[in-house]
């Protein structure tokens, strides 16, 4: 049995978990539900000895334990299945195994014994893969096995598994629970971390639930719906509106028309898209992460080409279009990972402000084969004055700001080139209030000059703050639409949660 | 201003101190041969700086390095590990070759510009058939160059052995070029030719596209963050592609000036890994085309010299490589010295040598 008491762990000035309490009885499915960011990798990450707890205690088997390394938590038998498995490739099932066996001493394997205790795994468990098979031959679901092979040779009592159904086929995930079950049998806890719903109610004893690092409850999944347990993941937010609504929308500017991609993978693709985006609004769209969102955002700025359906921009036909064709004519992005879709780290922070304008006329001659450097550094030096961008000089290279100023270079990129349509991933995700708030003065300040925006958040908040008007996707449908002036909240997690109310929206 | 002086200052040191270090390394080395390595080095400076000739001799043997380095430069700074600098060398200088002997009764100058044309040609077209494939089809630069590499050696082989080779000649070898086409010499009773001029040409302007242009930005943008660059609407498979024929350019470059200019015919061992020197040459001069030019200079300077050196002493030449390899070395671990961020890393990690580093220091709250 593990009880986790008063678990506080601070990032600088952040909290990221404050007093997290948990309690996981043995042979239970403990589940683990929050949005990104609620602390839920940071919990496990102490557990697995990661990360040291500021405050708080660990009791394990009626034991206060500190576990203040990977090894420590692997004597305890805690071991956790990431969700990007730690295999290594190019070597065998019974290699990998054995490599990380805590029975290995010495230089000398014992081949024979380590496969008798692997294949007793597997009948026990019911984990069949093919041991002399070489990792990279596996698909993803078998390397899942082999990983879940590896945490039970060591004799673990508790299996921590992230998102383990994200990377799985349905067909994949529905084995995997059944060797949930197999664990549960044997009296082994496990605690499953998900955003999906439906499996959480499937197979979990328990539920906790995490919000911006705080334990809110822990609940008995029977007693509640999938809408009910999104309702309780996303909070009932207090709405503070301080921006105002849009009144009227303009003309469409975008339209997306049965979109599909990837269709039959419900986490990463599309399926039967239709969207409209008017003139100066913020269509804000809600959902939990990973049900199609970042591959909408990718449709719409030309990254990835709808495989059925149409893509229509300012009335043309844009199914051939590509990022640059998206780019000229006025379709700006703010991705969702900055450092590695946003900002070329190793450059200074004025190469990084014009990289998609050098070849126009103010920044440079016959097309950007003769610089204009005075200009650059002038507007370099305008643009760190506007968008209060903290650093040295605008020499300075990107890699060393804050993750609040690398954004307001990319709102200076994307926002001072009078986008027609921006699309924003969740554009303050780990920023600090002040940052925040100037990312939305920004998007606001854009809409108002008559852009349109399209929003994508995981929080909730951000998405009813902005938008004018606000769509959900689940398992990479759009579920439903409700207007931002006055969006009623229950609607909106349950269709996070998978109701469709599109059939009842007229 | 005083920034950017003071990170250029920053990336000349580590070479300048590594090379330092390894002829401070090479003194100990050459007293193991049981030589004075007083007497030694003073032959070796003296093979590079004693006479006028001695260091025309040394600017000789720079070009051709100068060349090799700033192509292995321009295709890492865009990201492509190539070290197919050697296939494209040797087919530029076979097409330059082929030209000058269709077309030996053309007027020398005109010759010239078309071997070089055609040289620079058949390098580009080389190297983007590897960034093609890396670009379209992953393949990865640095099997698909060392293959080509093969390639290239043995079709030229094939070529100046076979359908190629010099009538007159029982060597296997090309026709020599027409002498009316060879590079003018700049000083009289020298070696010295005019393909300096080129290389000096090549290192500023391929200074000025990777500093000076949009052009250069994107390159360089696609080198450090290939997504973000596909972000912002840059062609990231295009610029690849672009980037290992402009380096194949530079490579054919180099195999033709060394042909006009000083082999005259293409034999076994022509130019002989001047492209894996380029390597070499890049990385010291910290992939800056200035810097390039600098470490083409010791470089060579390190081969004349010890040549000089073996002649008056009893150390083998062989030295010159031992102490180029140690200052790839330094240069190489120094480079990661130098940027303060590992700094910051490396004195945080001996703090405390807490795990959760493992993982950097932005974690996903």
């Amino acid at each position: 049995m593990l009880i986790l008491e008063n678990i506080t762990k601070k990032f600088k000035d952040f909290y990221a978990l404050n007093k997290v309490c948990l309690k996981v009885e043995d042979g239970h499915v403990h589940t683990l539900l929050g949005e990104n960011g609620a602390g839920k990798s940071t919990l496990m990450n102490i557990l697995c000895g990661l990360y040291q707890p500021a405050s708080g205690e660990i009791i394990y088997n009626h034991e206060r334990r500190k576990i203040d390394s990977p090894q420590k938590a692997r004597e305890l038998g805690i071991a956790m299945v990431h969700q990007h498995f730690m295999l290594i490739e190019a070597m065998t099932v019974l290699e990998n195994i054995m490599l990380c066996s805590l029975e290995q001493k010495g230089i000398l394997l014992d081949k024979e014994s380590v496969l008798e205790k692997v294949l007793k795994i597997q009948e026990a468990y019911d984990l069949s893969v093919d041991v002399g098979e070489k990792v990279n031959m596996l698909s993803v679901g078998q390397q899942q096995k082999v990983e879940i092979i590896k945490a039970l040779f060591n004799e673990a009592q508790l299996l921590i598994l992230d998102e383990p159904t994200s990377v799985l086929t349905d067909e994949e995930a529905q084995g995997l629970f059944k060797i949930i079950k197999k664990l549960k049998e044997k009296n082994k806890s496990v605690i499953f971390i998900s955003h999906k719903l439906k499996e959480v109610m499937q197979i979990s004893d328990k539920v906790t639930v995490l919000r911006r690092g705080e334990t809110i409850t822990t609940v008995d999944p029977g007693g509640y719906s999938g809408e009910e347990l999104a309702g309780l993941m996303v909070g009932e937010k207090v709405i503070e509106k301080t921006y105002d609504k849009l009144q009227e929308s303009g003309e469409i500017i975008y339209e997306l028309k049965n979109v599909s991609f990837h269709k039959n993978s419900k986490h990463s693709g599309l399926s039967d898209i239709n969207l409209q985006i008017k003139g100066g609004e913020i269509l804000g769209v809600a959902g939990i992460d990973g049900n199609g969102q970042s591959q909408l955002a990718e449709i719409l700025t030309g990254l990835k080409k709808p495989e059925q359906g149409e893509r229509i921009y300012q009335d043309k036909k844009a199914n051939g279009f590509s990022v640059s064709d998206f780019v000229k004519n006025g379709v700006a992005h703010i991705p969702e990972d900055r450092n590695k879709m946003g900002l070329i780290g190793d450059m200074e922070i004025k190469e990084n402000l014009l990289l998609k304008d050098l070849d126009e006329n103010r920044f440079s001659m016959a097309r950007g084969w003769f610089l204009r450097k005075k200009a650059i550094q002038r507007y370099a030096v305008s643009m760190k004055e506007k968008y209060d961008i903290r650093c040295s000089g605008v020499k300075d290279e990107v890699r060393v700001l804050s993750g609040g100023n690398q954004q307001k270079i990319i709102l200076a990129r994307e926002l001072e080139r009078s986008p027609r349509f921006v699309v924003a991933m969740n554009p303050t995700r780990g920023l600090d209030i002040g940052a925040t708030k100037f990312v939305y003065d920004c998007l606001i300040a854009a809409r108002d000059r008559g852009c349109s925006i399209l929003i994508v958040s995981a929080d909730i908040d951000e998405i009813v703050k902005l938008s004018d008007r606000i769509v959900v996707m689940y398992e990479g449908r759009i579920m439903g639409e409700v207007s931002g002036a006055k969006p009623d909240m229950l609607k909106i997690s349950s269709m996070m949660g998978g109701k469709s109310f599109a059939t009842i929206h007229s | 201003m005083r920034q950017s002086i003071h990170k250029a200052y920053q990336k000349a040191m580590v070479p300048i101190v590594s090379a330092l270090l390894a002829l401070a390394l090479g003194i100990f080395i050459i007293m193991l041969t049981g030589n004075d390595p007083l007497e030694a080095y003073q032959y070796m400076f003296g093979g590079m700086f004693g006479s006028f000739n001695n260091f025309s001799e040394l600017l000789v043997s720079a070009i051709p390095f100068i060349f090799t380095g700033l192509a292995i430069a321009f295709a890492y700074k865009s990201g492509v590990y190539t070290i197919g600098v050697d296939g494209q060398l040797i087919m530029g200088a076979m097409a330059a070759s082929l030209f000058a002997d269709t077309f030996s009764t053309l007027n020398g100058y005109v010759i010239m510009v078309g071997a070089i044309a055609c040289g620079m040609a058949a390098g580009a077209l080389w190297g983007a058939i590897a960034g093609a494939l890396k670009a379209y089809r992953k393949v990865n630069e640095i099997v698909s160059t060392l293959i080509m590499n093969y390639i290239a050696l043995f079709f030229a082989q094939y070529l100046y052995s076979g359908p190629l080779e010099a009538k007159s000649s029982r060597i296997p070898q090309t026709e020599k070029i027409i002498e009316k086409a060879h590079l003018p010499i700049l000083f009289d009773g020298t070696r010295l030719h005019s393909g300096l001029f080129i290389a000096i040409l090549s290192v500023i302007l391929v200074y000025y596209i990777l500093y000076h242009t949009s052009l250069g930005v994107k390159f360089r943008a696609v080198g450090i963050n290939g997504v973000a660059s596909q972000y912002n609407g840059i062609g990231v498979k295009q610029y690849t592609t672009v980037a290992m024929a402009i380096s194949g350019a530079i490579g054919g470059l180099a195999g033709t000036v060394e042909l006009l200019g000083t082999q005259f015919k293409i034999m076994d061992g022509f130019c002989a890994n001047f492209g894996f020197d380029g390597i070499a040459i890049a990385l010291i001069g910290q992939l800056h085309p200035i810097g390039v030019a600098f470490a083409a200079l010791f470089f060579a300077g390190l081969d004349v010299g010890s040549n000089s050196m073996e002649l008056m002493t009893n150390v083998p030449s062989s030295i010159a490589d031992i102490l180029q390899g140690i200052i790839i070395i330094f240069v190489v671990s120094g480079s990661v010295l130098v940027r303060e961020q590992n700094w910051k890393r490396l004195s945080k990690f001996r703090i405390k040598k807490m795990p959760g580093n493992l993982k950097g220091e932005k974690t996903g709250v």
